[in-house]
């Protein structure tokens, strides 16, 4: 009988009953997509916010000998496509600001009060450069969380640090979008639908739009001081961004999208939000709208509470556990759920075709925390992985474990060579993280 | 006017000519006054050798503790040192320093010091304070952005899920101009949402049908009437006010509530539920008691557990076909209209279940069943008819607001029309009078709008389309005069009329000024006092400043905003549940608009012996005769243990972890948003655990926060934080009244302050709080300066807070007194140039 089954989730088993439900409406919506003539390298970040019950996340034994851990197990399937790391230390550590602010930045510092915003350029926006030369989206940057602004944050800083890992410059932290449907305008434009008409007659309004604009941003910037043009010169570069954009559309305007319809806002369950927000970031990278992408599962310090897996306990107050065994053991819980929904989302990019492979043959993801015991905020010993063929550029499989506690700054210029757009420095680096690979292509 | 502009010794002024009236100078200067001499002690000494007494052990040459050198510091020109000493005597008036076990002084002596030296830096900087410098260019804000439309168009949407958020801080405010940053996905939203809302605004039909979902929160209780929009009698459900773009057919449709493994709540018995128009019934459904077969066991907790589960029929009604169907479609004529969804009330008591009924989040199965059918969401979908034969809808409020004017039949002479509207909307967008420019750039997009839309309407809406992403419109801009530019000093300057009506309204209404404040700054005006007076008291009757100024203001001021993100432990606090915290939220911003509207002292927050409840909230507080859902203003009646922000729960929950009170939390809450002594955070590195063998729950609370005792690291910053917060302890997590904590021992709410002040309670907090009359109100000021001047205070602004605050105290602290003393600032009607010298800080990373 269908309610037995264990591995369908409860809501698809009901189509064998003959019955139409509301699934997330991407499913089996996907139309073939070309085939790229070399394997294209992407890069992720998936980030899990207030650390990791680390004795059920490291796993035993070293190299390839590894075994799995508790938290890892939901990813057995994909065990020789991860590299996981033991030993790296945080390049910032201030209660939860450093951890979301030097994840992807490398940064050594942030800021000294409310209002001084500042850590480093995030790799995800050094790739996004790079690749913007291809591609409509230079990159994205998508979270599971409404922007409550509500302050009360960390210390005494911006919540900016727990909202977002991605920095286009040290001092502008970019927003993270939550709504499925302003995901869904980001790639796809605001014209309501994916039908090339509509967008092509939308594209000529924004570009007339961002003509007229320009002009008065250029008149604008000559009347402020030099010291007072960083503003103008942000707005700039938006319009900018979304010029080149319109531009890269208009060249590839033969590029095959999925017929779909606007998301309508996010959905009520988290799951089922999540699964949109999966279907679209799979979408962008699949279209090859983007290269990058940036994704929180919950912001740094998150509360979320997961009565689903039966811990309705908020997540940041039990995160500071006291090292009471029993309460690590519940954390543990979240953290396996984590990866889970990770393994979900692993599932997705293995479906997909890309090229000779599939899309998981050709990405690298970042996964992990930016600190470890939340108990008191642990810098050491980051929970933290990479997942994916890269291309040919990773070799899973592999549990490594590095003694004299490396920057994490090192594994972003580690992750930056294997993107094939080496850089002399990312924040705090001190030098590049050994990670063996395959011989260089 | 040269005195005022020299500010002395530190930096020198260059004074410049500024196009003012001398009566608002006058008025400026006058801000000035005196202050009152410090009170007189016995023996009182002088800062100096008081310096010398207590200070200079540590803070000294040698030892530079915390990069103070108090030993050598010049006292007999304060004003020369007072970036030094403000902070100083921030410590002092905190009572904070020296730490515990050293040598102190008492309180009053600590007062008087504080006092000498305040009034010797006011004395000082008078006639030539500093303005500081907000930021020359200003992003409004999401906030500022929703409500500008609204004023604008007059149309009343919730933008804010369409708009990046606003990153902020504690103790901060989300409209600092400096924070305020314009990326890509900033200027994507922007320009998707400026076509959505003037396609809305003019009632051009959408491009296609679009479905527009309203979702009821899951843990809002749905036992009662949910609004004042729902009809009498009705039970639970939602009213949604919803703009019907265009004249057309429209779906309705609903769907339940489920619990947490998708079954629909309450199907285990017929429920009537309604779906209305404007409260015209539209269909009246039957939903519940329709399952067949054999139930899931009530302990069936989910997939893969054999034979637990219903049979396939029942499976198929619970989660699929039970609230199937329940949609209408109707003609909807264009405007703003309430769609409700609700039952009709038929009282439902559980038998045979343990009491209280567990709100927690998970519920047994059987529980659900026979409980309530709920609402889960309304979704409004349309319009349905064939694009061609929409016509533009007209009957709406916006479009009133916007087409001022009707064009003549034949096309080519509508343009004298367009430039009307045009010019109207821009000159109110960009706040200031309109160029030939501006409505040149307009027109264009009025011509393209009108060819590719075939209409006058999508002419104006392509325009207006325009005219939301101009950065005139986005940006608050202040551009240095060009006369101050290249002086090697910076100068301050007085800014124009346009930017103080613009600072005027983005303060009081967090929007756009109105047609009077615009016409009144172009005439130069406004800036006359007397003028500028009338116009706050004008603006502060308007209801949107009560709006803005608690949702913006309060709602930061008092972390409200963070309500949304309490979580409790509901095994431990059965009786919490999302409705509370809703209650919690709403009585705080009914209770701090009724104190605003009415110009009451901003004290009463404080003292108050009222606050607004409904029955639910009040039967959490203990308060009898409350019946129903609205919420209404009640005596307390006991006012040592309610009444005033301090026994609100929207801030005893905010201060609490999930499981148990953090006298802490409380405690910094009070000294940063009360006491307006900010305390830092703990310094980077420190183990923070209060150690606990595993497993074992400590005696008590306080006997845990003892340890901070015995850690001088922490004890000189714990001990003044956490006796504030035991004086809390009579309040649980979700702020009911308790005589036994989580432990099970009896609260003991006494302390002593770090200044030695007994403080025993609740009533001993509002006591330590009023007993130094201009504290609080300074607090509040201070805050509400940052906001109004969307830039973070720095010491420079410490004198003009003494001064706002010294004068308001004839007017019993009322909040007109405080708001007007702002506006009369020179840090709010001036500016500094930039200086050369000090690059920004972002141009400097």
């Amino acid at each position: 009988m269908a309610f037995l089954s264990k591995k369908l989730p409860r809501r698809t088993m009901l189509k064998g009953l003959g019955t139409t439900m509301a699934l997330p409406f991407l499913d089996a919506m996907l139309p073939p997509m070309r085939a790229a003539v070399k394997p294209q390298n992407r890069f992720q970040a998936f980030y899990v916010p207030n650390g990791m019950a680390m004795e059920y996340w490291t796993p035993k034994g070293e190299g390839s000998a590894f075994e799995l851990s508790p938290i890892l197990e939901p990813l057995a399937a994909y065990k020789d496509k991860m590299l996981v790391f033991s030993g790296i230390k945080a390049s910032w550590n201030y209660i939860h600001a450093g951890a979301s602010g030097s994840f992807l930045t490398g940064t050594p510092r942030g800021g000294r009060n409310e209002i001084e915003i500042i850590a480093d350029v995030s790799i995800d926006q050094l790739l996004g450069r790079h690749f913007a030369q291809e591609t409509q989206l230079a990159s994205l940057e998508v979270s599971m969380d409404l922007p409550a602004n509500a302050g009360a944050c960390t210390g005494n800083l911006s919540c900016a640090y727990l909202d977002t890992l991605s920095w286009r410059s040290p001092t502008q932290p970019l927003p993270m979008e939550w709504n499925p449907r302003a995901v869904f305008e980001t790639l796809f434009g605001d014209s309501g639908s994916t039908d090339k008409k509509a967008r092509e007659k939308r594209l000529a309004q924004h570009k007339s739009i961002l003509d007229s604009v320009t002009e008065k941003l250029t008149s604008l910037k000559q009347e402020l001081g030099p010291g007072d043009q960083d503003k103008v010169n942000e707005y700039t570069d938006a319009v900018r961004d979304v010029e080149r954009r319109i531009q890269m559309a208009e060249k590839q305007s033969d590029i095959e999208l999925p017929s779909l319809a606007q998301p309508l806002g996010a959905p009520p369950v988290f799951e089922d939000h999540l699964a949109l927000m999966m279907d679209l970031q799979v979408l962008a990278f699949q279209s090859d709208l983007t290269r990058v992408i940036s994704f929180m599962l919950s912001k740094e310090q998150s509360p979320r509470p997961y009565p689903q897996i039966g811990v309705p306990e908020a997540h940041h107050p039990l995160s500071h556990h006291n090292n009471i065994p029993e309460l690590i053991e519940r954390m543990s819980k979240i953290n396996r759920y984590h990866t889970q929904l990770f393994a979900k989302y692993l599932d997705k990019l293995k479906a997909t075709p890309d090229g000779d492979g599939t899309l998981l043959d050709h990405i690298m993801i970042l996964y992990g925390a930016g600190i470890s015991n939340s108990n008191g905020h642990s810098p050491d010993n980051l929970p933290q992985m990479l997942v994916g063929g890269g291309a040919g550029r990773l070799k899973g499989g592999r549990h490594l474990k590095f003694a004299n506690k490396p920057s994490s700054a090192n594994l972003l210029m580690a992750i930056m060579d294997k993107m094939d757009y080496p850089v002399e420095k990312v924040g705090g680096s001190t030098g590049k993280l050994p990670i063996e690979t395959l011989p260089e292509v | 006017m040269e005195a005022f502009l020299n500010r002395g010794a530190r930096r020198s002024r260059v004074p410049i000519l500024m196009a003012c009236s001398g009566l608002a100078m006058a008025a400026l200067l006058s801000a000035q006054t005196p202050s009152h001499p410090a009170p007189a002690a016995k023996s009182t000494p002088t800062p100096r050798a008081f310096f010398d007494t207590y200070c200079v052990t540590c803070h000294n040459q040698k030892l530079h503790t915390a990069g103070l050198t108090l030993d050598t510091l010049d006292l007999t020109h304060p004003a020369a040192n007072a970036e030094v000493l403000e902070k100083v005597i921030g410590k002092l008036r905190a009572g904070s320093m020296p730490p515990p076990k050293m040598p102190r002084a008492d309180a009053a002596t600590y007062r008087v010091i504080a006092t000498d030296l305040e009034n010797q830096i006011d004395q000082a900087t008078l006639g030539h304070p500093n303005p500081g410098r907000i930021g020359a260019v200003h992003r409004l804000n999401r906030a500022e952005y929703n409500n500008a439309i609204r004023d604008l168009f007059a149309l009343d949407v919730d933008l804010k899920p369409l708009l990046p958020g606003d990153d902020t801080a504690d103790g901060s405010f989300d409209n600092f101009a400096d924070v305020l940053s314009i990326s890509t996905s900033h200027l994507e939203r922007y320009m998707s949402v400026a076509r959505q809302v003037t396609r809305l605004a003019t009632g051009l039909p959408p491009a296609q049908p679009s479905v527009q979902r309203f979702e009821v929160p899951l843990h809002v209780l749905q036992e009662d009437r949910m609004s004042e929009d729902l009809p009498l009698g009705s039970r639970g459900g939602i009213a949604v006010h919803y703009n019907f773009p265009v004249d057309g057919e429209y779906a309705i449709k609903v769907k339940l509530q489920r619990q947490y493994q998708d079954y629909l709540k309450g199907m285990g018995w017929p429920q009537k539920l309604d779906i209305r128009l404007d409260g015209k019934l539209l269909k009246r459904f039957s939903v519940g008691g329709q399952g067949k077969g054999r139930p899931a066991a009530a302990s069936y907790a989910g997939d893969g557990e054999p034979g637990f589960a219903g049979d396939p029929e029942w499976e198929t009604y619970m989660q699929l076909t039970g609230d199937a169907g329940l949609d209408v479609r109707i003609p909807v004529k264009a405007g703003e209209r309430v769609v409700s969804a609700s039952f009709v009330r038929e009282m439902w008591e559980p038998e045979g279940l343990p009491q209280p009924v567990q709100l927690g989040r998970v519920i047994s199965n059987d529980q659900v069943y026979m409980g309530y059918a709920n609402v889960g969401s309304v979704e409004i979908g349309g319009p349905y008819d064939a694009p061609l034969t929409l016509k533009p809808g007209t009957g709406s409020a916006s479009h009133k607001a916007i087409f001022v004017c009707e064009p003549p039949k034949a096309a080519a002479e509508e343009r004298p029309c367009a430039t009307t509207i045009i010019s109207r909307l821009a000159r109110l967008a960009y706040r200031r009078p309109v160029t030939k420019a501006d409505t040149d750039t307009l027109l264009e997009f009025f011509d393209k709008g009108r060819k590719d839309g075939g209409s006058f309407d999508s002419g104006i809406q392509f325009a207006l389309e325009r005219m939301l992403v101009d950065p005139d419109f986005l940006l608050r801009v202040h551009i240095d005069p060009a006369k101050a530019k290249g002086k090697p000093e910076p100068v301050s300057y007085r800014m124009s009329d346009l930017e103080l009506a613009s600072r005027l309204s983005f303060f009081l209404w967090s929007s756009v000024p109105d047609d009077r404040l615009l016409t009144l700054a172009e005439h130069g005006e406004l800036s006359n006092p007397v003028t500028l007076d009338k116009e706050v008291r004008r603006m502060l009757a308007d209801s949107r400043a009560t709006d803005a100024l608690v949702h913006d203001f309060a709602a930061q001021w008092l972390n409200l905003r963070q309500v949304e993100d309490v979580v409790v432990d509901p095994v431990k606090y059965p009786l919490y549940d999302e409705s509370l915290l809703q209650g919690f939220q709403k009585e705080t911003e009914l209770f701090v608009a009724s104190n605003l509207r009415d110009d009451r002292s901003v004290d009463e927050l404080l003292t108050a012996d009222y606050t607004f409840v409904n029955e639910r909230l009040a039967r959490h507080y203990g308060i009898p005769g409350v019946y129903g859902t609205r919420f209404r203003r009640v005596t307390v009646p006991n006012h040592d243990q309610r009444g005033g922000l301090l026994a609100q729960g929207a801030l005893l929950v905010t201060t609490s972890y999930p499981d148990r009170t953090s006298p802490v939390l409380r405690g910094k809450w009070l000294l940063n948003n009360i006491f307006g002594t900010p305390i830092p955070p703990p310094p980077p590195g420190v183990n923070t655990t209060l150690e606990t063998k595993p497993g074992v729950i400590p005696p008590s609370m306080r006997e845990r926060l003892a340890q901070h005792r015995t850690n001088p690291s922490c004890n000189s910053c714990h001990s003044v934080i956490d006796p504030l917060g035991f004086s809390l302890e009579n309040f649980d997590v979700v702020g009911a009244w308790r005589t036994h904590d989580e432990a099970g021992k009896p609260i003991d709410a006494a302390g002593t302050t770090a200044n030695g002040e007994p403080i025993d309670g609740l009533p001993g907090l509002r006591k330590v709080l009023l007993a130094q009359p201009e504290q609080f109100p300074r607090t509040v000021t201070s805050k509400l300066m940052a906001y109004a001047l969307g830039r973070r205070l720095e010491y420079y602004d410490e004198s003009t807070v003494r001064k706002i605050v010294r004068d308001a105290a004839a007017k019993q602290y009322r909040w007109s007194s405080l708001i007007e003393g702002i506006v009369a600032s020179p840090a709010f009607q001036m500016r500094d140039t930039a200086s050369p010298s000090a690059p920004s800080l972002r141009a400097s990373k």
